[in-house]
């Protein structure tokens, strides 16, 4: 049965959408003003708690200045004749840190001198302490300072003495460090919202009434014979037991109760999938810097390379797995092929939190490549499967790069920040737990039934692997576009950015995660948007070049300004780049190889495009990890920037070449 | 054990690094320890016991023969006839008459009165350059090494300008001395580069070329009319002898005096001294034998240093009387005479 | 609130609950982290500070030519700091041998430093190493002589018990509060999710009371017709239905054995 947007089935599933979309927004408007009061709340206590230590600090300072005053009162000094006591308190001030007045008084009022950024501030304090009640000496608060005072000349509390001050607002300055993280928190839970609300509406009310719509559009064209599953929630559940009852009393006089009626969805599969690819980019921020932590040498390789090494074999097992898994989906279905994936993928991410040095993290790197490359591709067969029959393959493929890039987002950013506060090896560890909950989630929502549906895979053999890469067009767009795309996105992205953002610029691990998940933001935001405008326009040569051009230029400015600003910019241009050209040149690379042989199918066509991709991301690091070793990592980076860019160019005059002027509308399969 | 085969352990242990400094323990140090000879002008005083501790602290195996001429340098002669005849693996001369006398001038040096085949170093020479016992700072071309222990003039007046600022210099000097001709003039090369205006004046001679000390609250007061900021006592031991009376008129004429050494700060008026401390003095100097002992350096090539750091010395009771107390910074790192 | 008639909701509000939940966590446990840090740093400064301050009075002393032995006279400076501040276990200056030659806690003193941290007492030139050891910071700065070669170091040992315990009780605090903040924030959402959902639950209840009745009635005829409101999923779908399953039951086809269904509470099985 096909369905257009108009059709019953698919007003109730976008009935459901709505209730999620409107359910989701209130979700994040709460989740807003509770993240805004917990801030409030948060800062309360941290000024609460740190301002005695900060008094504590200020006070060791007032004893350094005090004890060198009494030595100068020991000598015979007058208090108020002491030289140079400007110099020597900035002096001391300047090794202060957090301290930023230094006061003293003579116990009477007066303030005899003062020093640091806030002397001013400080002597107008304390002569108003004075002024006040004479108290004196106790720490505290004073104005928006933290105080402490130490008394001087073997004074008591009044007299003379040292009064220091450290600024409030350095609690202030905290909260405004955490406000990144916490506008990370608030995007994840707004994708967290998002994936939640419509996998429980989908699954608790969208696929339940679509059904019950079903089983009642068939029962007014008089066919009683179905009967409908009852796996809504409440009051939908007991509507389909009601449907079912008087369908019950109406076999009763017409005969069997025929079939049960079910409709595969694609949100039971989405969530899992979401947690499998979570677990994997988890690491994504930091593996490169864990590979260096537990590095050691192997034979003929340099230390870059070695360090780029778990990423390479991580892309190359998947390249090779492209090759088996279609087997194994025959044989397996997408069900039980995605549940085996969870043994190779905990294993995987266990092994390399426990990893000791490099042969056995590579081994547990391509373990885990395993696991993911049976899980995603199980989880695509099983869209498929699925949208072969209500004939929405390509907003299903859609929804499934969606929920990728969703978890590539939340995994590489939340990872980062678990990063830098339990450690590399545990965070591992917890993507082992996700990759685990997946599949526990997987089991529990999609049933066998579902998605055990012959499919028609395209098993890939050299000798059509061959047959496709002999044409010309479609070895350029391989060579020049594609795999290059991939190389700067592994090589650059995967592998310098997070090396160059912690050795060399000292970013937190956390500041690194933000930036990199920029690159998936940006693929996000744009590639829909530059979708639609491409299939407008039908410029899909100057949607790749510029694509490319874009991807490329970024790294290009890195030897020149080296900044974490300058990273970002780069890899927000690697993001929006890539979101140009990388549908466009799928679509060419299916048009060009249809054009000059109409009996490959574009199924082929993807699978080779797809494993030559692959094999550029296996490439990525290790040419990086061999460019470094002559340069540095802005240096190599600008490299990369400048083969994306070169090999472009090529493309350009290649494609202009073999073909005169652009075609306006290259002429694409859908 | 030949000493090559003890050098070879020593710098073997050298090697160790980490926490153990070399500790070729006495206990396993059977073999003959280095024998160094110190010749001294008065006693065993800081820079001599200095010079032992260096090799003490390390528990080095080190024997040493101390010789006191007692400021009498007619003493001398006999005590290199003694090393010659003892031999030891280093000889230690101490003060500017006993390094002329065993050692000789460079350009000079006579086997027959100095020691020349046994490797020496010297300390407490307040000009070695000026003395002609080595040709320059960076070496004495022959089989001595040495330190110095005058802090330098640029630095002296450095180190007092953190005290209080000034600008005209006044200078009272005995003409006969060497060492104190050479401050003035250097103190007068000085002048346009530190902004400095230099008075300096030589003690009047009576007629057997004497100095004549009674002159010297003459001097002061010429300085002070003339319009000095502070008064300087070069390294002078004529005026050394005379500090308390030098130092005493300098105080009563409101002037501040900058000494060349700490006597006329410890027991006089003077108000600031920049000095090198004897002890360390000595330690420099047990450094540059212990590296000629291990063959690690050749004493020809070896330059003639100070040590790394110099001390300040305030007198609290002048910075009273003269109402100019020291500033906070200069409290916190200098040695302050309270009475 | 009924199970059946309101399951939606049942089920929406924990998956409300469980978003805002997890993620106002993950923000109060980043706060958390955030303070412990800045509290750890702040105890540092403090511990540094101190340390370069009695660094310099020690090396004021080496710079006299004297032993270490002889900073025997600061030990009354390094009484008084260590008491001033009450988290400061102890200062003591260890030898180059790493065996304590003073310490403001006399029971190290002649003693080798613990293995933990002996190791990094050789130092760098003039610079401060820490090492966090369970529950103490140990803060070491090498002292130089006058010739400028290290004599020695000084170490200073800081409780972080005390500030793990602040972070601590800042931790639970932070997370309780997340917690509570999460239940109280479910309330307006699920109040939203409620009116959101009331046109769903309304008219599959009423539909549901119409086909539970018509299932059980002798007569399904005779059942008054649901009032499913408009904009409702199914309103659409369900006259046809109705009007076909009236049409099947009607009793001139003969009664049928009839389904012995409650009027009310449907739920279970048949």
């Amino acid at each position: 049965m096909t369905t257009d947007a108009g059709s019953p089935e698919a007003r109730s599933r976008r009935a459901s959408e709505r209730i999620a979309r409107r359910l989701m927004a209130a979700t994040l408007v709460a989740l807003a003003a509770a993240l805004v009061l917990l801030s409030a709340y948060a800062l309360e206590h941290f000024e609460r708690r740190l301002g005695p230590q900060v008094s504590h600090k200020a006070e060791a300072v007032g004893r350094v200045v005090a004890s060198d005053i009494d030595h100068a009162l020991d000598l015979g000094i007058p208090l108020n004749r002491l030289r140079g006591m400007d110099a020597y308190l900035e002096n001391v001030m300047a090794d202060a840190g957090e301290v930023t007045f230094v006061v003293v008084g003579d116990g009477e009022g007066r303030v005899l001198y003062a020093a640091g950024p806030d002397a001013a501030e400080g002597r107008r304090l304390v002569e108003r302490l004075h002024a006040g009640d004479g108290r004196h000496g106790s720490a505290g608060r004073l104005g928006d300072f933290f105080h402490a005072a130490v008394p001087v000349d073997k004074g008591t509390e009044g007299g003379p003495g040292v009064h220091l001050g450290a600024p409030r607002s350095l609690v202030h300055d905290l909260l405004k460090d955490l406000s990144a993280d916490v506008l990370t928190v608030f995007l994840v839970g707004l994708f967290a919202a998002y994936e939640i609300l419509s996998a429980v509406l989908a699954l608790k009310l969208g696929r339940p009434l679509s059904l019950i719509g079903r089983a009642m559009r068939r029962a007014a064209q008089s066919d009683f014979a179905h009967r409908l599953p009852e796996i809504g929630a409440g009051e939908v559940r007991r509507l389909q037991h009601a449907v079912n009852g008087v369908l019950d009393r109406v076999a009763g006089r017409a005969g069997s109760p025929g079939e049960t009626l079910s409709q595969p969805s694609l949100a039971a599969m989405r969530a899992p999938l979401i947690l499998f690819v979570f677990g994997e980019e988890l690491s994504r921020a930091f593996l490169p810097l864990y590979v260096d932590s537990v590095y050691s040498p192997v034979p003929g390789l340099s230390r870059e390379m070695v360090l780029g090494l778990p990423i390479a074999a991580f892309m190359a097992a998947i390249a090779v797995m492209t090759l088996f898994t279609g087997t194994w989906l025959s044989r397996a279905g997408p069900r039980r092929l995605f549940l085996l994936a969870v043994i190779p993928g905990v294993a995987g991410h266990v092994g390399t939190a426990l990893a000791t040095g490099i042969y056995d993290l590579v081994l547990w790197r391509v373990l885990a490549a395993v696991g993911y490359a049976m899980a995603t591709m199980s989880a695509q067969a099983y869209i498929l499967a699925v949208t072969e029959r209500t004939g929405t393959r390509a907003s299903g493929l859609a929804g499934f790069v969606g929920a990728v890039m969703v978890a590539a987002i939340a995994g590489t950013s939340i990872g980062a920040m678990l990063a830098d506060r339990i450690g590399y090896r545990p965070t591992f560890v917890l993507a082992a737990v996700m990759v685990a909950l997946g599949g526990v989630l997987f089991a529990r929502l999609v049933s066998d039934a579902e998605g055990r549906h012959e499919t028609e895979r395209t098993r890939l053999t050299w000798r059509d692997a061959g047959r496709v890469l002999a044409n010309r067009r479609f070895a350029g767009v391989v060579v020049f576009i594609a795999m290059p795309a991939k190389i700067i996105l592994t090589g650059f992205l995967f592998f310098l950015v997070p090396l160059h953002l912690v050795t060399d610029l000292g970013a937190s691990q956390s500041a690194t995660g933000r930036i990199m998940m920029a690159y998936f933001v940006a693929m996000v935001v744009v590639a829909p948007a530059v979708g639609r405008l491409v299939d407008r326009s039908g410029r899909y040569h100057l949607a790749i070049a510029a694509g490319g051009l874009i991807a490329g230029i970024g790294p290009l400015v890195l030897p020149v300004h080296d900044t974490a600003l300058t990273v970002l910019g780069a890899v927000i241009a690697l993001g929006v780049g890539q979101a140009l050209s990388t549908a466009p040149m799928q679509a060419l690379a299916v048009h060009v190889t249809e054009r000059a042989d109409s009996d490959i199918p574009a199924s082929l066509t993807s699978a080779v495009l797809r494993v030559m991709e692959r094999v550029g991301s296996a490439v990525g690091p290790f040419l990086a990890g061999g460019l470094v070793a002559g340069l540095t990592l802005p240096q190599t980076a600008a490299g990369l920037g400048l083969l994306m860019v070169v090999a472009t160019l090529v493309f350009l005059a290649v494609e202009g070449v073999a073909n005169g002027p652009w075609p306006r509308r290259a002429e694409v399969p859908s | 054990m030949t000493p090559i085969n003890r050098r070879e352990m020593l710098a073997g242990l050298l090697g160790l690094g980490g926490l153990a400094l070399p500790r070729p323990a006495r206990a396993a140090a059977a073999e003959k320890p280095w024998h160094i000879f110190m010749v001294v002008w008065r006693g065993e005083e800081s820079a001599t016991r200095g010079f032992q501790h260096y090799f003490r602290r390390r528990d080095l195996p080190v024997e040493f023969t101390v010789r006191d001429c007692a400021r009498d340098a007619g003493r001398l002669p006999g005590f290199v006839d003694e090393i010659k005849a003892a031999r030891p693996d280093l000889v230690v001369t101490w003060g500017t008459t006993v390094t002329l006398n065993v050692l000789g001038r460079h350009d000079a040096v006579d086997p027959a009165r100095h020691v020349t085949d046994i490797p020496a170093v010297f300390m407490i020479v307040s000009q070695p350059v000026g003395a002609g016992i080595v040709p320059s700072f960076d070496g004495s071309g022959r089989n001595v090494a040495g330190t110095r222990y005058l802090v330098r003039e640029k630095v002296q007046v450095q180190a007092a300008r953190r005290y209080f600022d000034f600008n005209t210099l006044g200078v009272i000097y005995n003409p006969n001395e060497a060492n104190a001709r050479v401050s003035v003039q250097r103190l007068k090369d000085l002048q346009a580069e530190m902004d400095l205006t230099v008075l300096a004046k030589p003690v009047p001679l009576d007629a057997d070329d004497k100095p004549r000390p009674e002159a010297l609250p003459g001097l002061v007061a010429d300085l002070a009319a003339a319009g000095a900021d502070l008064l300087y006592q070069p390294p002078d031991s004529f005026l050394m002898t005379r500090k308390e009376r030098l130092t005493g008129a300098a105080l009563e004429h409101g002037l501040p005096t900058l000494a060349a050494g700490e006597g006329p700060v410890r027991d006089a008026h003077a108000l600031m001294g920049v000095v090198n401390r004897y002890r360390v003095v000595g330690q420099l100097t047990a450094q540059k034998a212990h590296k000629i002992l291990l063959g690690e350096g050749d004493p020809a090539t070896m330059p003639i240093q100070a040590p790394p750091e110099f001390a300040i010395v305030i007198n609290m009771a002048a910075a009273r009387r003269l109402a100019l107390y020291p500033p906070m910074a200069l409290l916190r790192m200098a040695e302050v005479v309270k009475e | 609130m009924n199970a059946t008639r309101h399951g939606l909701l049942l089920w929406l509000t924990p998956a409300i609950t469980a978003t805002l939940a997890l993620a106002l966590l993950l923000a109060a446990y980043l706060d958390g982290y955030k303070f412990e840090r800045a509290l750890l740093d702040l105890t540092q400064s403090r511990a540094g500070f101190i340390l370069r301050t009695l660094e310099r009075t020690a090396e004021s002393n080496l710079r006299l030519g004297l032993p270490l032995e002889s900073l025997d006279h600061i030990r009354g400076t390094l009484n008084r700091e260590a008491a001033a501040d009450p988290e400061l276990l102890s200062i003591s200056v260890y030898d180059t041998r790493g065996r304590a030659v003073l310490s403001t806690n006399r029971t190290h003193e002649g003693r080798r430093a613990p293995e933990r941290w002996r190791d990094a007492l050789p130092g760098g030139k003039d610079r401060v190493w820490r090492r966090e050891v369970p529950h103490t910071l140990v803060l070491g700065m090498p002292l130089q002589d006058a010739l400028g070669e290290t004599a020695g170091t000084i170490v200073l040992r800081y409780d972080l018990a005390h500030i793990q315990a602040i972070a601590g009780t800042l931790n639970r605090t932070l997370l309780v509060g997340a917690l509570v903040l999460a239940a109280v924030f479910t309330v307006p959402v699920a109040v939203a999710a409620y009116m959101l959902l009331r046109p769903v639950s309304r008219g599959a209840n009423a539909m549901a009371d119409e086909l539970e009745a018509a299932a059980s009635a002798d007569d399904p005829a005779t059942v008054p017709p649901a009032r499913v409101p408009d904009g409702a999923p199914l309103a659409n779908s369900y006259p046809g239905f109705r009007r076909a399953v009236l049409n099947a039951l009607a009793p001139t086809g003969g009664a049928g054995p009839t389904s012995p269904h409650p009027r009310t509470g449907g739920a279970g099985a048949p």
